[in-house]
C-alpha cells in the first residue's frame, strides 16, 4: 500500500521555474512576452497608465461602522438538520449555547464575535430546546418559542468575554481563573440586552430598571464645600448668646475671702 | 464515552417523520465486526461491533498520500548549510575591469552564476521543511490506514470481552504481553505465525519499557517494532504487514480519530 500511494489527479502543480532554459517553456523571456513595461518590471496595482484611476474618479460614499459585530449566522434549519443527523446531542434541559454550537460543529472556523440565529427554514423547525446566543431575528425567536423552547440573547464583550465563554479551559490553563463577564457599556448594547422584545438577558434585571427609570442619587448627595470665613460666620450666628461682661456687673455681690476656693 | 457507544452498533433511526419513498428498503449496517484475540496465540475469543467510519472506511489512496507526505516532510531535519555569496570562500575582488575588455560585466567569483560559485538560495540550518494538513484530513487518513489493515486481514486486536467468558490456551493472556521473559518467546511467536519476513507492529495500551514483550522487541531487530499509541503515524500503520493492537489502543484511536465525525 505504501508504495502505491499517489495524489489525486491534477491536485499537485509543479513550481513554475522561469529563466531555466528553452526546454522549460519559460526560458528566453521567462513568460513575460516581448518588450514593454510589463516585460521589464512591474506595473503597480490599479495603475491605469496615468489616467485618473477609478478609485480617485468618484467621491467617497458611506462609512464603515467599526463596532459592528462580525457574527456567525446559524439558520434554524441547520440546527434541525444537526439534530436529525444525530450530531447535536443535548442533555435534557441543556441550553444550546454558542460554546455548544462550536463543540458540535454548528459553527466552524476561526472565532468571530458571536452567533446570530436566523429564521431560515422556520416551518421545518420542530425542536423544543433553549437557545442562547448574541442575537436572533424576530422570526427565529418566535419560532423557537412557538415550539416550546426559550431564547435568550446574551452580551459578551468583544474579545475577552466571548473567548472566556467559548474556551474557558484556555484561561484556566494559562491564568488559573476564568475572567468575569462584563456588562454592556455601549448605549446600543444596553438598550438591546435590556429589551424584552430582543429577549435580552438583562430584561428583568434591576439594571434594566435603572436604565429605564433612572436612579435617585440620595446616597451620593454632593457635599457642600464652605470657606473658612463662611464657616466662622455660621458658627457665630448659631452660637448662644453669652453675656459674660454684663452679668458680672448686674449680679455682683460681695464675696468673702473664705468662700473663694483656689 | 464507553467503547461500544463510541464505536458501537447504532443503526441511527431516521429522526424526520417524513415517510420514505421506499419503506421496505434494506438499511445497510453502520458497523462492522472485529475480532478480539488472545496473545500470543491470536486465538479469537469474541467479536465486537466497530463503526464503519472507523474500520470500514473506503480506501482513498490520495488522502493517505497527503498524510504520508506530510509526515515525511515533518521528519526532515533540514541540516544543510550551503553558503551564500557573502559566506563563500572567494575574495570580493572584481574579476575584470568594468569597461574596456569587450566582455560582459562581472563582479566577484562568489556569484551564483559562476562555476564554483556560491548557492543562489543559501540557507542556514536548521531549515524548517514541515508542512501541515487539516486535522480532519489527517484523521481521515488515519481511519483509512486502519481500515485498509482491517480489510486486508492484517489487524489483530488483543483484548478481553466482558460478556464472553472464555478459556485461554496455555501461555495465553488477554494482554499484549508475553508470559515469558525469555527472548525466544517472541521468536516463537514470529515463526509460529509465519511472520519471518514481514513487518510486525505492536501497539500496547500502555507502553512499559520493562515489559517482557517490549524488551524482546527491542532486541529483535527492525522487522518487529513496538510503538507508544501516541507515537503511531499513518506511515507506521501502512508499513506494517501485521498490526497487533491492544483493545485499549484501538479505543484510544477511535476516540481520537473519529471526534470530528461521530
Amino acid at each position: 500500500m505504501l508504495g502505491r500511494l499517489k495524489p489525486a489527479p491534477n491536485s499537485q502543480v509543479n513550481e513554475k521555474r522561469v529563466g531555466r532554459g528553452p526546454g522549460s517553456g519559460y526560458g528566453k523571456t521567462s513568460g513575460r512576452g516581448q518588450k514593454g513595461q510589463k516585460a521589464r518590471g512591474s506595473v503597480p496595482n490599479w495603475f491605469e497608465g496615468g489616467q485618473t484611476p477609478v478609485y480617485k474618479l468618484y467621491p467617497k460614499r458611506g462609512f464603515i461602522r467599526h463596532q459592528k459585530l462580525d457574527l456567525h449566522e446559524v439558520p434554524l434549519i441547520k440546527i434541525q438538520h444537526f439534530y436529525d443527523s444525530g450530531r447535536l446531542k443535548l442533555a435534557p434541559g441543556e441550553t444550546l449555547t454558542m460554546k455548544k454550537m462550536k463543540e458540535t460543529g454548528l459553527i466552524t472556523g476561526s472565532l468571530k464575535d458571536g452567533v446570530a440565529i436566523l429564521g431560515t427554514g422556520a416551518p421545518a423547525y420542530k425542536l423544543s430546546i433553549n437557545i442562547e446566543s448574541t442575537k436572533a431575528t424576530q422570526t427565529a425567536i418566535e419560532t423557537i418559542e412557538k415550539n416550546g423552547g426559550k431564547y435568550t440573547s446574551r452580551y459578551f464583550s468583544r474579545s475577552l468575554g466571548y473567548q472566556a465563554h467559548m474556551a474557558p479551559e484556555r484561561f484556566m490553563r494559562s491564568k488559573g481563573y476564568v475572567p468575569m463577564q462584563a456588562k454592556p457599556i455601549a448605549r446600543r448594547d444596553i438598550l438591546y440586552y435590556t429589551s424584552p422584545e430582543k429577549r435580552g438577558y438583562l430584561a428583568d434585571s434591576d439594571f434594566a430598571q435603572v436604565v429605564k427609570e433612572g436612579v435617585t442619587r440620595a446616597s451620593v448627595q454632593r457635599k457642600e464645600v464652605k470657606s473658612p470665613l463662611l464657616k466662622h460666620l455660621e458658627k457665630l450666628t448659631k452660637s448662644e448668646r453669652k453675656d459674660y461682661g454684663i452679668n458680672a456687673f448686674t449680679n455682683n455681690t460681695i464675696v468673702a475671702f473664705s468662700d473663694l476656693k483656689f | 464515552m464507553s467503547f461500544v457507544s463510541k464505536l458501537g452498533a447504532f443503526v441511527r433511526g431516521l429522526a424526520t417523520a417524513t415517510e420514505s419513498k421506499f419503506p421496505h428498503k434494506a438499511i445497510p449496517p453502520t458497523y462492522t465486526l472485529a475480532t478480539l484475540r488472545a496473545f500470543p496465540s491470536l486465538e479469537p475469543h469474541a467479536v465486537f461491533p466497530v463503526h464503519n467510519a472507523f474500520l470500514n472506511a473506503p480506501i482513498r489512496r490520495d488522502v493517505l498520500w497527503l498524510a504520508v507526505v506530510m509526515e515525511l516532510d515533518n521528519r526532515r531535519v533540514g541540516a544543510s548549510n550551503p553558503p551564500g555569496r557573502s559566506d563563500h570562500k572567494f575574495s570580493r575582488h572584481k574579476l575584470l575591469p568594468q569597461k574596456g575588455t569587450g566582455r560582459a560585466r562581472v563582479g566577484d567569483a562568489n556569484s551564483p552564476i559562476r562555476h564554483r560559485g556560491a548557492y543562489a538560495l543559501a540557507r542556514t540550518a536548521p531549515n524548517d521543511f514541515s508542512t501541515d494538513l487539516p486535522e480532519k484530513v489527517y484523521d481521515m487518513a488515519y481511519r483509512i490506514a486502519l481500515s485498509s489493515a482491517y480489510k486486508a486481514g492484517k489487524l489483530f486486536v488483543v483484548g478481553e470481552h466482558e460478556a464472553a467468558g472464555s478459556e485461554l490456551l496455555p501461555g495465553d493472556s488477554f494482554d499484549l504481553e508475553l508470559t515469558h521473559s525469555h527472548p525466544r518467546a517472541l521468536d516463537t511467536f514470529v515463526t509460529k505465525h509465519g511472520l519471518g519476513k514481514l513487518n510486525v507492529l505492536f501497539i500496547p495500551g500502555e507502553y512499559d519499557p520493562e515489559a517482557n514483550l517490549a524488551k524482546a522487541v527491542s532486541k529483535y531487530g527492525d522487522k518487529v517494532r513496538m510503538l507508544r499509541k501516541e507515537d503511531v503515524e499513518v506511515r507506521d500503520l501502512l508499513k506494517a504487514d501485521r498490526l497487533v493492537v491492544s483493545k485499549d489502543a484501538l479505543v484510544y484511536f477511535a476516540a481520537k480519530y473519529t471526534r470530528h465525525i461521530l
